[in-house]
């Protein structure tokens, strides 16, 4: 009953959220994973086979029907993930930086309350993704925005130091976190094509 | 007893510049120069205090700012073009900053004035969008600096960082300027970048549409 609660405040006007216990931001996680790694795959999915539907006889689009289960736990796992790593990260920059005494559990909790809005954006996103490719890549935007302005709403209530101080170090999490991301899923998906295509030759 | 006279809060910081309502206090015997130094001073110091002094309404702040980053993105491109392999031709994409700067300001000046009915100058938009362009080209260079000297991946690392402290900059400002609810802030901010995101698809159809006219 608590998880729905949870999802349903920032709609009444709850911006920031730090007293979420662990269990209940794993949870909340988890359902956001799964919600948005489905809007992901099915948006995916209808993008390609239009893109893809001239060049159909390669069988690119039997080989992505193929890897959907795998891309689906990949991408899984990938949004619990990041929300982790993002906020082990900005736990480690304010009490290294800013000597502050924070438990890891409340920024987990603010970036998990954070991720709430922008998943519900990505299901509109999904919607437009079925009328036009430009109207879907401009709603991808406005969620990455409206994450980043949320998260930095979350933080920038708790951590006491100068808001110059508070932007430079969310954006610097943002970019060792991308970094981190693309490189180890690089790696993944390369080496799944390459075993898929060892099979076929 | 050292009140802003603008907004009636106590002024700080060196008692020249209030932290409420963005406001320095200038005195008569300055001349443009010094008041330009005065409120650049605040850009290595204090970036969101920066951000803040921007709403004032100062022609020549407008044009300072325009003019460097229209220097600096010429050094970027035409010096350091090459080797970070930038394939832009220097006269597009000045034209472009400045254009997407001065949309970007009309479509928040819009929102704000006419949907929420905030009174707000344009130029104080356009001053914020302008010293905001102006910290991230700033951010910019020092990439293309460290691109040319070690990789050009760390140009592209190091301007995403700097789109995201703009972003946050942004939000700031809007903030300090409307002085509304959360709401506000993100319906004007995603609203004026899918706006210049519809405009610029827009120019760019038509403009591409004339090119290939012109091939076939």
């Amino acid at each position: 009953m608590r998880i729905v609660e949870i999802l349903k405040s920032p709609f009444e006007g709850v911006i920031s959220n730090s007293q979420l216990k662990m269990k209940e931001s794993l949870i909340v996680n988890l359902i956001l994973a799964c919600v948005s790694a489905l809007a992901v795959i099915l948006s995916v999915k209808t993008l390609v086979s239009d893109f893809v539907s001239g060049i159909a006889m390669l069988g690119l689009g039997s080989i992505i029907d193929q890897m959907m289960l795998r891309m689906f736990v990949l991408l899984v796992i990938n949004f619990i993930l990041i929300i982790l790593v993002f906020s082990g990260i900005i736990f480690i920059i304010s009490n290294m930086i800013f000597k502050l005494k924070i438990s890891y559990e409340e920024y987990v909790s603010i970036c998990t309350y954070a991720n709430i809005i922008p998943t519900v954006i990505m299901i509109a996103g999904l919607i437009c993704s079925l009328f036009s490719v430009t109207l879907f890549s401009i709603v991808v935007m406005i969620q990455i925005c409206v994450l980043i302005i949320l998260t930095y709403e979350g933080l920038s209530s708790m951590i006491m130091a100068g808001k110059g101080k508070v932007i430079y170090s969310i954006a610097i999490t943002y970019v060792i976190n991308a970094i981190l991301f693309v490189a180890a899923n690089y790696y993944i998906i390369e080496s799944m094509i390459e075993s898929r295509f060892r099979s076929i030759l | 007893m050292n009140n802003c006279f603008y907004c009636g809060k106590e002024l700080t910081e060196e008692g020249d510049f209030c932290g409420n309502c963005g406001l320095i206090k200038f005195y008569d015997q300055e001349g443009a120069g010094k008041r330009l130094l005065k409120q650049f001073k605040y850009l290595f110091t204090n970036p969101v205090a920066f951000i803040r002094t921007s709403k004032l309404v100062n022609p020549i702040f407008t044009g300072a700012t325009a003019i460097i980053i229209i220097l600096i993105q010429l050094i970027i491109i035409k010096g350091m073009g090459r080797k970070l392999h930038l394939n832009f031709e220097a006269l597009d994409t000045i034209l472009a900053i400045l254009g997407i700067t001065v949309v970007e300001a009309a479509f928040m000046w819009i929102i704000v004035n006419g949907i929420f009915k905030k009174k707000v100058n344009f130029m104080s938009f356009l001053n914020l969008t302008l010293s905001i362009q102006l910290i991230s080209i700033i951010i910019n260079i020092i990439g293309a600096i460290l691109g040319v000297a070690i990789t050009p991946y760390l140009y592209t690392i190091v301007s995403t960082f700097g789109a995201i402290v703009s972003l946050l900059l942004m939000y700031q400002g809007i903030k300090d300027f409307v002085q509304a609810d959360l709401f506000v802030y993100l319906i004007t901010i995603v609203g004026s970048f899918s706006g210049t995101a519809l405009v610029i698809s827009i120019v760019l159809k038509s403009l591409m549409r004339n090119a290939l006219r012109s091939i076939f």
